[in-house]
């Protein structure tokens, strides 16, 4: 408390804030509250048919208000990614920066948002077989 | 100019037209009113699957209980609905309906109904009833468009309003035939915070009159206006820290907290809360505050800097003291109002689970997955974070707010499914800023390098190029706005990639929320549907056994069913219920569960207490409906062994932790009323073809006694597919 000569020193960057403010989204969205209150299991397990053989089972398949825990922070991840991605396009018209790193923002950005569409895509088509048909 | 030098009052109709389609202005205007008037009309289509697929008839269970008190309000007059004492639920206690209803729904639709009579359109009650939801939603997204606007600029607004229209989170309680507070709520809750943005955006008493007045309708609409009650002070709290506040947010709180006050306090469920609850000690709180601030401004400028700091210390000691005191006095006294158990798990989660079974059996109540995100929202979960990210970029009064409201709103929509809801319109408008603030970005580079390619095919000379490109940039009224941006050299490729990449996200989102809106969320739960096309199966026994109570026992019989089915009974069957939705008295519903988990004969006597006539069962073991009775049965067990632990131990029902209806159920779950009445006669039954009789097609196993005998009750109808099971009570033996 010394080294600040007036309040107005301690008070954050508003990016700063952003910043925080992204990870909580992160933890919010990949379902940490139904975590804490139902204790699901990291991965779920099902048995083979035919070998008897216990596989490690990523989805809780057919339920949307069901989830493992891997799963949910899986989906809560790529979320934020999708976010970081939009940001990032935004971030590559900064005409403060080098031609590179804009162009390398611009490129990230398009890959990062259509990564993360593509993967909840995929897990919501894991995890509710009937989804868009 | 030369329109105005040529001005000819006596123009042909062709010739205005043309005159104004020229004007950029007007071509703006067109554009701006055809897409809203789109909007509006995709908000209302979209939520009209389920009255296409099966008719227009009123969803679930709640709005049933709203469309009874609708009809109630616009047969009997206003006051008999403000003072109604409901005689015909929770026998023998009565419910006083006027001081326990939220009427804004109620009088939304009186008022509805009256005008269109009045303008001779004469629509039936059920009607105004089923479609006030898709109304509304129209309506929610015009405010939409007006928020995004006040936030912004036009585009930003436009966007919103054409996500608010199709967002699948506000759909699932507003499709046509949900006729639930919902429907108004949110539409009540949008127009506050927009009116609220208003009135600390201008800062005049006027502004702040009709926020108060829309924060009346939210409070007579729904139990959340708490929550705008304790976010619009926690935005003046995080304004003062971070250094906005202005006089503006002044005069807006201050004539917020007095109008909006008072007028929510007309109402009779919310009563004195505003000055008693502790849910609104903070809306108290900050007012005080903020007169204080202001009071000590005002001596500081009257006083001089000496004075005023010995007065300041002598004030503060008294003030902090006697406000301490004070609360103390009021909570040991019991004066002060404890937090309801509901807002309670909002803060601590885990609290439901532990205190109050009843709140935490609610399936709505339940905590949210991941996957519900992206089922109701899609492309906005992506566009969210980084709307956050641009509020933070500039900051001004209006996005502080929106940035407050949407993380409250985020955070408790992860704690409740049912609160997504109220986490929409904040998804709404975040994502509706980072999209138009992407697409306009876009543009803008799109359009000065038009610009400057066209400026270089006309100038002569290379030097006159350079020179004329900046003067043009500099002239063009967009770039003046983004100063610190400059395109990437010779880089239209990329910003047309970036448009094709929002309008395919865009046709993505729509066409999954199409599909959701048909396939999820237009179900009307009163009818069931199975299989497709020719093979399409209309299950109507819910409709079919209340008509039976209706027509076939006497007007003043009494229903005992779980309290699910409540509403449903009296409002179809016009009987008298034992417990209803409502679920205010915990021990009232404890002792229906005992009845329930009682063998035969225990169950007769708290039977005949109760005054029942007939015991009412939802079975789906014919039929595959997976939401009934047995399946719901642990929860009657641990309601009813909360109130009664004496006589009833959940430990008795399960074998081994394991919850089972086959040979494996334990003695006590197989002679339960429960059991006998959803199973009586069903063990001769065969449903499948390769299994057994008696084969329960929810559970998934043969049931484990087939041959239920009943001593004291009588079986009085059983529905078409066996859905709904209602029995006789018998009277009492002639012992002589």
């Amino acid at each position: 408390m010394g080294k600040f000569s007036s309040l107005e020193e301690l008070r954050p960057s508003p990016m700063f804030v952003c910043t925080l403010v992204l990870v909580s989204y992160f933890f919010v969205t990949a379902g940490v509250a139904y975590d804490i209150i139902n204790e699901p299991p990291a991965v779920g397990a099902t048995t083979d048919p035919v070998t008897g053989a216990v596989k490690p089972m990523t989805f809780m398949p057919y339920r949307l208000n069901g989830q493992f825990i891997l799963e949910g922070i899986s989906g809560g991840f790529f979320y934020t990614l999708g976010g970081v991605g939009i940001i990032l396009l935004d971030l590559s018209r900064d005409k403060n920066k080098s031609t590179l790193f804009r162009n390398f923002f611009m490129g990230m950005g398009f890959f990062l948002t259509l990564l993360s569409w593509a993967a909840c895509m995929t897990f919501i088509r894991i995890k509710m077989p009937g989804y868009m048909r | 100019m030369s329109s105005e030098a040529h001005y000819q009052s006596g123009a042909s109709l062709v010739e205005t037209v043309r005159r104004y389609l020229t004007k950029t202005k007007s071509q703006e205007l067109l554009i701006r009113s055809t897409t809203l008037i789109s909007i509006y009309l995709l908000a209302f289509c979209i939520r009209l699957f389920s009255v296409l697929r099966y008719e227009s008839v009123i969803h679930e269970f709640d709005p049933y209980f709203n469309y009874r008190s609708t009809i109630k309000l616009v047969t009997e007059g206003f006051y008999e609905f403000w003072n109604w004492f409901d005689a015909e639920s929770w026998h023998p206690l009565g419910r006083v309906v006027g001081g326990t209803v939220y009427p804004g729904l109620m009088w939304t639709a009186a008022i509805l109904y009256k005008v269109s009579n009045f303008l001779t359109a004469c629509i039936k009650l059920r009607d105004i009833c089923v479609f006030t939801a898709p109304f509304f939603a129209g309506n929610t997204a015009m405010v939409a468009y007006l928020f995004g606007k006040e936030l912004k600029d036009t585009e930003t607004g436009l966007v919103a309003a054409a996500l608010m229209a199709i967002v699948p989170g506000y759909i699932s309680r507003s499709v046509a035939g949900s006729f639930d507070n919902e429907a108004v709520a949110i539409f009540a809750l949008t127009t506050t915070f927009y009116l609220w943005v208003c009135a600390v955006n201008r800062g005049t008493i006027a502004s702040g009159v009709f926020a108060a007045f829309a924060y009346l309708y939210m409070a007579a609409s729904w139990g959340a206006y708490v929550f705008i009650s304790n976010l619009i002070p926690l935005y003046v709290i995080i304004m003062a820290v971070i250094g906005r506040y202005s006089r503006r947010l002044y005069v807006a709180y201050t004539t917020f907290w007095v109008v909006g006050g008072i007028l929510a306090m007309q109402i009779r469920f919310i009563g004195f809360n505003h000055v008693l609850s502790n849910e609104l000690l903070s809306w108290n709180a900050i007012f005080v505050a903020l007169q204080v601030w202001e009071l000590i401004v005002f001596l500081r400028a009257k006083l001089g800097d000496r004075k005023f700091g010995q007065l300041a210390y002598l004030l503060a000691l008294g003030v902090v003291g006697t406000g301490a005191a004070a609360v103390v006095i009021l909570i040991a006294s019991g004066k002060l109002n404890p937090w309801t158990g509901r807002f309670w798990t909002l803060l601590d989660p885990t609290y439901a689970k532990k205190f109050i079974p009843i709140v935490a059996s609610v399936s709505e109540h339940q905590p949210t997955t991941w996957a519900s995100y992206i089922f109701d929202l899609h492309v906005l979960v992506f566009a969210a974070p980084a709307g956050l990210y641009f509020c933070f970029k500039k900051l001004t009064d209006g996005t502080i707010f929106l940035t407050v409201f949407a993380l409250t709103a985020i955070y408790f929509s992860g704690i409740m499914v049912r609160l997504m809801l109220v986490a929409a319109p904040a998804f709404v408008l975040l994502s509706a800023i980072s999209i138009s603030a992407t697409l306009a970005s876009a543009s803008r580079e799109l359009r000065l390098h038009a610009a400057a390619t066209e400026a270089a095919k006309s100038a002569p000379a290379a030097e006159a190029a350079a020179a004329a490109a900046p003067k043009k940039r500099a002239a063009s009224k967009r770039a003046a706005a983004g100063s610190d941006e400059e395109p990437l050299p010779s880089r239209p490729a990329a910003n047309w990639a970036v448009l094709g990449l929002t309008a395919l996200a865009m046709m993505s989102y729509a066409g999954h929320c199409i599909w959701v809106t048909s396939e999820a969320y237009s179900s009307p739960s009163i009818v069931l549907i199975s299989g497709w096309g020719p093979h399409r199966h209309v299950l109507d026994d819910f409709r079919e056994a209340y008509y039976w109570l209706r027509h076939n026992t006497k007007p003043d019989a009494k229903i005992m069913s779980w309290w699910d089915y409540g509403y449903q009974i009296t409002a179809m069957g016009n009987r008298t219920v034992i417990v209803d939705n409502n679920t205010w008295n915990n021990t009232h519903i404890a002792t229906v569960g005992r009845a329930m988990a009682s063998n035969e004969t225990e169950a007769f006597k708290i039977m005949r207490q109760l005054d029942v006539d007939y015991a009412l069962v939802i079975f789906g073991g014919m039929s595959g409906y997976s939401s009934d009775d047995i399946n719901k049965f642990l929860w009657m067990v641990r309601i009813g062994g909360g109130v009664y632990p004496d006589h009833i131990k959940e430990s008795n029902y399960l074998n081994n932790g394991d919850y089972t209806v086959s040979d494996r159920g334990t003695p006590t779950m197989l002679n339960s009323l429960m059991y006998k009445l959803s199973y009586y006669d069903f063990g001769n039954i065969m449903t499948e073809h390769n299994k057994g009789t008696g084969y329960d097609r929810v559970r998934g196993y043969e049931i484990g006694n087939k041959d239920v005998s009943l001593e004291h009750l009588d079986e009085a109808f059983t529905s078409e597919h066996w859905i709904v099971r209602i029995y006789k009570v018998k009277d009492l033996e002639n012992r002589f």
